[in-house]
């Protein structure tokens, strides 16, 4: 009997450790609402930017005209990748430190900038929802 | 963490597959007690997991690289300028 409930006592103390608010848990938490956030706007984002072009050609005579617009599709639509590709870089590293070990304050901070940045662009807002446990300050990073 | 998610399980196993016999109400108890170690177990797993979603992040190359291909097929369809 007193095994039991010593079993259970530490059956306990386990889910508790495995629940409570551990800081590198807390962290891969953010992480993961973060990258999760932003994967539910990439689809959105690439469909977006691909219509406009699509628009574009199709309301073009020809294919020089049409190359002109894409390439201002195209420029209109930089930022937003580039602040992906930052926003990625930012991720990796901040993975790299949780699993690794590394500066996880900074590589987090550096995280909530970037998704921040790519959430304050016009064209990118509409389609990135918020990240669960972070909040950009209005304007962006 | 993925230590943690594995004590977790090996534990909840422990528990759910040797209730202690002749307690009344052991077995119940064994079972919650289990079901609480496979959720702490998930929950450890899936906190550990952003790594998943991260990779996703480098998707984009590849969908970007596809839109190209589609405005190219589309291009292909117009004649390359028209005579003035």
């Amino acid at each position: 009997m007193r095994s039991f409930w010593g079993m259970l006592v530490v059956a306990l103390l386990l889910a508790q450790a495995a629940c409570g608010p551990h800081a590198d848990e807390i962290q891969a938490a953010v992480a993961n609402s973060v990258a999760r956030a932003a994967n539910v706007g990439l689809p959105a984002l690439v469909e977006a930017e691909r219509q406009q072009g699509m628009a574009a050609i199709q309301a073009s005579p020809d294919r020089e005209t049409a190359r002109a617009k894409l390439t201002q599709i195209e420029h209109d639509w930089a930022p937003v990748w580039t602040a992906w590709k930052a926003l990625s870089a930012t991720q990796g590293a901040w993975a790299t430190a949780l699993e690794h070990g590394g500066d996880k304050a900074a590589a987090a901070l550096a995280v909530r900038d970037a998704f921040c940045r790519l959430r304050a662009l016009p064209l990118a807002a509409s389609y990135v929802p918020e990240a669960a446990g972070l909040l950009c300050p209005p304007g962006g990073s | 963490m993925s230590d943690l998610a594995d004590t977790l399980d090996t534990a909840a196993d422990a528990i759910g597959s040797s209730p202690l016999p002749g307690l009344p109400g052991a077995a119940i108890v064994s079972t919650i007690a289990a079901l609480a170690l496979r959720a702490g177990a998930a929950f450890a797993r899936a906190g550990k997991d952003p790594v998943a979603e991260i990779t996703r992040l480098h998707a984009s190359d590849p969908l970007l690289a596809q839109v190209r291909t589609d405005w190219d097929a589309e291009l292909a369809k117009l004649p390359e300028k028209l005579p003035t």
